[in-house]
């Protein structure tokens, strides 16, 4: 792909959260967790791009880094050439505008107590006020984008199901319109017949509004029905990074492997692979100081025996993410050019 | 070994008579995997439930069928006696590790609690088996981790206890109520390695409830697909899954993406399920499928048999 400018730029981003006795204590004696450990991505325009992982793997933490609501221990988020950390007043108001939300859980974000109107009208009366009847015609323009009829404009989000809130949540992403939707697991509430619609609609809509998405899911089928290009994460970093059918088709990563056949149909995993699988992920305060799946992948596990100096790299030392293709990076020893 | 037959689960109330389960047959036998599918709110975990005897009552009841453990009516049961067939005989595994376990017991104590109660083991005897449980689940260090609560666990881990607590007697009959929607996909491939492990071990019979096409494939033998209250097609897991033929099958199917499938769009299903208190005369699906025709708005299709083991609701096929 031939990218010229990305949309947004994210460089060595790290959140480090004080746990136990966090800032409390001497310097010395201060934990961390490393939620996200040193992350770097670009997105471009009117692409989607996927960060995939398990619980724990600093998705949803990179993401809330990006939109401004917490701010990084170190690294930056770019947009436009500024570092979104930098924007005052004007400046960061349009960088709120133009980069939006749409979250897992359409029960919890849209207001109880507001009809729908008033929810997807408030982001243009704060940011774009209009005369009332012009807001109106666009409030009525949204809903028709999404798929609603003007009726649903009176009603309160008790009164919706599941598929209809979050269509109004898509609804209200798109009032000020944003050249970036930040989309975190958007459809895993949703019951089975409902997702196939909303994420239709996510796709129609990148196309006729020209958007770019950051999808954040767990889900690998959604991932592949919806993105032009994913980052696998792994304990707050990245592990590989491709488009998305050379992913899907060649994984390089163990770790990805793992993801992918655990999520195929036809692959049932083993039982040696399954324990090995279901040791538990490193914990973030103390990450291990090499490769952080070394303990869980099957590679490095065959080398203790049969290759020691392989697992002593894999266990000692941490494998930088590296281009093995054009568009296709891999944090793994076993691609390391250095051997 | 079980056989389920015209079962019927209905609530009453302010809103008049719901039929949840509307006349399900099926049966099951050991060492086999039966997978149940369908939307939300179709009936599935109400079957499930009601086979154990826990559906929610006095809300529900069933109204006519009957349920057989090995030959033996299990609806009839005292609830003395039901609840030694729950201990012994049927398992269940619920979807959420999170709030299945008891927050104020030990791990140990919560896995040795059906060795006790219906093993009648005493204290070092359960021990040692709890110990040997945690294992064949691949819980690490399990000595160390009988004292320990299920806040000290991960998700994960703790799903492995609510299975280990599951198949701590030696049940014959597991039912698993989508045991891995709230896991991660690596942990889900493990957990369902472990327990098709243990099936083969032990030739548990398994009757496995989730909307997860992939997870079917990977572990049922067979499978049923539930569309308000009833049992629409049922048919060998390959078959169903590569040549469904009742149309809500095709649309369930067309609807869901899969890692396998790539972007091909996807067709999702117009309108929603039908509300159980107020169920179509005809067809259930009728007001959603394409093929509709005069005859299904005015009877229910009868079954028929398209080849062994596989059949199907629907006058298409007549």
């Amino acid at each position: 792909m031939n990218h010229p400018d990305p949309i947004i730029g994210v460089r060595e981003l790290k959140k480090h959260f004080p746990v136990g006795g966090g800032t409390l204590l001497p310097r010395k004696e201060r934990k961390f967790v490393r939620a996200v450990d040193g992350v770097t991505f670009n997105l471009y325009a009117q692409e989607t791009l996927s960060l995939v992982g398990e619980s724990g793997s600093g998705k949803t933490t990179t993401a809330r880094m990006i939109l401004r609501l917490i701010a990084p221990t170190s690294g930056r988020v770019v947009f436009e050439g500024e570092d979104v950390a930098e924007l005052r007043g004007t400046k960061l108001r349009r960088y709120r505008a133009s980069v939006q939300a749409v979250f897992q859980d359409p029960w919890s974000s849209l207001n109880p107590r507001k009809r729908a109107e008033s929810i997807i009208a408030e982001p243009i009366v704060i940011n774009q006020p209009l005369p009332k009847a012009e807001l109106q015609v666009r409030v009525e323009e949204l809903l028709a984008a999404v798929g609603l009829g003007p009726t649903v404009m009176r009603h309160y989000p008790h009164e919706f199901s599941g598929g209809m809130r979050q269509r109004i949540a898509v609804a209200r992403a798109l009032a000020l319109n944003p050249s970036v939707i930040i989309l975190d697991e958007p459809v895993s509430a949703l019951d089975v017949s409902i997702r196939a619609q909303i994420m239709n609609l996510l796709r129609d809509l990148q196309e006729s509004f020209r958007i770019s998405y950051l999808l954040i899911a767990h889900d690998l089928a959604t991932v592949r029905y919806l993105s032009d290009r994913v980052a696998v994460m792994y304990l707050g970093r990245l592990v590989e990074v491709a488009p998305s059918e050379e992913l899907f088709e060649n994984p390089m990563h163990p770790y990805t492997q793992a993801l992918i056949a655990g999520s195929r149909s036809t692959t049932m995993v083993d039982e040696e692979a399954a324990r090995l699988l279901a040791s538990d992920i490193p914990s973030p305060v103390k990450p291990p100081s090499g490769c952080a799946f070394y303990a869980r992948c099957p590679v490095s596990v065959a080398a203790r025996s049969h290759d020691p100096i392989f697992y002593k790299r894999t266990v000692t030392e941490r494998p930088e993410l590296i281009e093995v293709r054009p568009g296709h990076l891999v944090a793994c020893h076993q691609f390391d050019p250095k051997d | 070994m079980l056989e389920v037959t015209d079962l019927q689960v209905h609530f009453t109330t302010r809103q008049g008579t719901g039929r949840a389960v509307d006349g399900v047959s099926f049966n099951l036998e050991r060492g086999e995997t039966l997978g149940l599918v369908g939307e939300s709110g179709c009936g599935k975990s109400i079957t499930a439930l009601s086979i154990i005897g826990l559906h929610p009552r006095p809300a529900s009841r069933v109204v006519c069928g009957e349920i057989e453990l090995d030959g033996e009516s299990i609806l009839a049961l005292s609830k003395r006696e039901m609840r030694k067939v729950r201990g012994e005989r049927i398992s269940m595994i619920l979807q959420d590790p999170l709030t299945s376990l008891n927050p104020v017991l030990t791990i140990g104590k919560q896995v040795g609690e059906p060795l006790r109660l219906h093993r009648n083991m005493d204290r070092s005897a359960s021990r040692n088996r709890v110990i040997e449980l945690l294992r064949q689940l691949h819980i690490p260090g399990p000595e160390s981790k009988l004292d320990d609560h299920p806040h000290q666990f991960s998700g994960g881990m703790r799903q492995r206890v609510v299975g280990a607590i599951a198949l701590a007697a030696d049940p014959d009959l597991l039912i698993a109520d989508e045991p891995t929607t709230a896991l991660d996909v690596t942990l889900q491939a493990a957990f369902l390695a472990h327990l098709r492990a243990i099936q083969r071990a032990r030739g548990l019979a398994i009757l496995f409830i989730t909307h997860d096409f992939s997870i079917i494939a990977k572990m049922c033998d067979r499978v049923a697909v539930m569309y308000a209250g009833k049992i629409v097609e049922t048919g060998p897991t390959a078959k169903l899954l590569s040549s469904p033929e009742h149309p809500y099958t095709q649309a369930l199917l067309e609807s869901v993406p899969s890692v396998d499938r790539g972007r091909k769009r996807l067709n999702s299903i117009g309108g929603s399920p039908p509300s159980i208190y107020d169920l179509p005369k005809g067809c259930t699906f009728e007001p959603r499928c394409s093929y509709a025709m005069d005859r299904c708005r005015e009877s229910y299709p009868l079954q028929f048999d398209i080849a062994d083991d596989h059949s199907v609701s629907c006058w298409l096929l007549e």
